[in-house]
């Protein structure tokens, strides 16, 4: 008679997604009230904003699009929030995906109604650039030459409040970088030796494990660890948002990975045969 | 030499009705460019394309590599790079309106003949022009902003979101610890993993965060070491092999050496 536990290698996929999609649900909807420490990366990302020149701007760079905005928008809301409760100025821009634009724009606007900022006085879109590297280089020399106009009421740079006093990115007070993609390379490679302006970014979490190399050698100041780096922010500001409660469902997840990894092997070796190579996912 | 006064002689800034006209010949000159281009024997053609590659390339070059004036910060050529950055952003909307006429003359034929999937082509091509009619005509209406959010968005964050059914069904088949090196592999993943949430930093909570011999020993602690100490060199050592990897291919596509573009075989024919 074949062991039973041998078939703990073979369980049909579609019980995992259900057991998935239960675990989601429920953790969504029953947060587990556990302590989450925050990281250094995620206080040097606080640290560079609150020690931040508050007569200069900072800059708030998006490249995510709806597929990544389960972690990338939070992240742009803890930092966008720090921004205001400090009351700095700030301003948006865009790269990458023009989704990305519209919808750091929306969460910015909402925001701002809730903490009184007002549009050109206290914060600006500078909108969606195509060419990064271009750009960059224009903001190091010249913003307002650079930007020209801005993406809501397409006023030239220069009218809006806002920009007064700004020129060039030694005028920035600090950058913090939200992105699905590689974009860090651009600005450190082009942006950053030339301001003082502390380098911070938010990558999704899969991105994560590279960037410690920058955060090793002090090019970027601190990141957010994807959507648990957001929770982490949550708790240094002393607020208790989405990502407070959508980190137990991320917990319970990775639980079931180990525990279906485990059972995996567990059942390759009470099954005492080869295991098969590949397979569909 | 002061090539930025030079310019600025030779080609004054519009104003007025003078942009309108300097939009259309500008126009009209790109396309008697791309007449004489279409008229130019092939390895003319590809000689004309490589130089113009090789000027544009060496731009942020020269750019980078000249002396600055220690008092302005900037060198002959640093004026024009919000323009030349400018130029870039036109061209990158053209390889999107390329793109899109691509789709179009590709999916349009598709339909016009009826061949297999036409149907599928028919939502492609409704879906281009809805969205371009919304977002060009009615871009503050609510309907563009329910197409924008209620569609576009939510079909993008499922696509994504199926992903991590994906990952829990792969990593159940695939995983298995038959080596030293998949133990190794896995036992890291796990403490790293452990280490970034709440239920695995609940395990070790008891220990102290920081200031102590025993702190070292927490699930976060070991998990950001594994990264810092561990993952860091690795990734800096895979850096650079990239980096030299990615000199040799942008030195091999600035000086057009690639063998195999579409320009290279029109010539060869």
């Amino acid at each position: 008679m074949a062991n039973p536990l041998a078939r703990l290698d073979a369980i049909d996929r579609r019980y995992l997604y259900g057991v998935l999609l239960l675990i989601v649900v429920v953790g969504l909807l029953v947060p587990i009230p556990l302590p989450l420490a925050v990281g250094p990366q995620a206080r040097g990302f606080y640290d560079a904003i609150e020690n931040a020149d508050p007569n200069k701007i900072a800059i708030v760079s998006t490249l995510w699009s709806a597929s990544t905005q389960g972690e990338n928008r939070p992240q742009t809301s803890v930092v966008l929030q720090h921004l205001m409760r400090k009351r700095m100025r700030f301003a948006l821009i865009a790269f990458g995906d023009p989704q990305s634009t519209t919808l750091a724009q929306e969460l910015a606007e909402e925001l701002a109604r809730e903490n009184n900022y007002v549009y050109g006085k206290d914060w600006i879109n500078w909108g969606f650039r195509a060419d990064i590297a271009g750009t960059l280089k224009g903001l190091v020399r010249d913003i307002n030459e650079t930007i020209k106009r801005d993406s809501i009421m397409k006023k030239p740079l220069a009218e809006h409040p806002v920009m007064a006093g700004i020129h060039n990115v030694k005028d920035v007070s600090v950058i913090a970088e939200v992105s699905a993609s590689g974009n860090y390379v651009s600005w450190l490679g082009l942006v950053v030796g030339s301001t003082d302006a502390p380098f911070c970014y938010a990558p999704t979490s899969v991105m994560a494990p590279e960037l410690y190399t920058y955060l090793d050698s002090g090019q970027m100041k601190g990141m957010l660890f994807g959507i648990k780096g957001a929770a982490e922010y949550e708790r240094l500001l002393g607020i208790k948002g989405f990502t407070t409660r959508a980190i137990t469902p991320v917990s319970l997840s990775l639980v079931l990975l180990f525990v279906l990894i485990g059972l995996g092997n567990y059942g390759m070796y009470a099954s005492r045969k080869k295991p098969s190579q590949g397979g569909t996912a | 030499m002061d090539l930025k006064g030079f310019l600025g002689r030779t080609f004054p800034a519009a104003s007025g009705a003078w942009i309108w006209w300097s939009i259309i010949l500008a126009a009209i000159g790109c396309v008697v460019v791309f007449v004489l281009l279409q008229a130019l024997p092939g390895r003319a053609r590809k000689f004309l394309i490589a130089a113009v590659t090789f000027l544009a390339g060496l731009f942020y070059a020269a750019e980078f590599f000249l002396p600055v004036n220690p008092e302005t910060d900037e060198n002959i050529l640093t004026f024009a790079v919000p323009t030349v950055g400018n130029v870039t952003n036109v061209l990158a909307a053209l390889t999107l309106g390329l793109g899109v006429f691509s789709l179009v003359r590709i999916h349009g034929q598709k339909v016009a003949k009826l061949r297999e999937g036409w149907e599928n082509s028919v939502v492609l091509l409704a879906g281009i022009v809805v969205m371009a009619v919304a977002g060009l005509g009615y871009e503050d209406s609510r309907f563009y902003r329910s197409l924008f959010r209620d569609v576009l968005n939510s079909f993008d964050a499922a696509m994504f979101a199926t992903l991590a059914f994906f990952i829990i069904s792969a990593a159940y088949r695939a995983f298995r610890v038959k080596s030293a090196e998949a133990t190794l592999l896995m036992l890291a993943a796990l403490v790293v993993m452990l280490g970034q949430i709440p239920i695995g930093q609940y395990l070790t909570h008891w220990l102290p965060e920081k200031g102590s011999f025993a702190s070292l020993f927490r699930l976060d602690s070991i998990s950001n070491w594994l990264l810092i100490t561990v993952n860091a060199p690795a990734t800096r050592a895979i850096g650079f092999g990239l980096g030299i990897g990615g000199l040799a291919i942008a030195m091999r596509l600035w000086l057009s050496l690639e063998r195999g573009a579409f320009f290279e075989a029109k010539a060869e024919n």
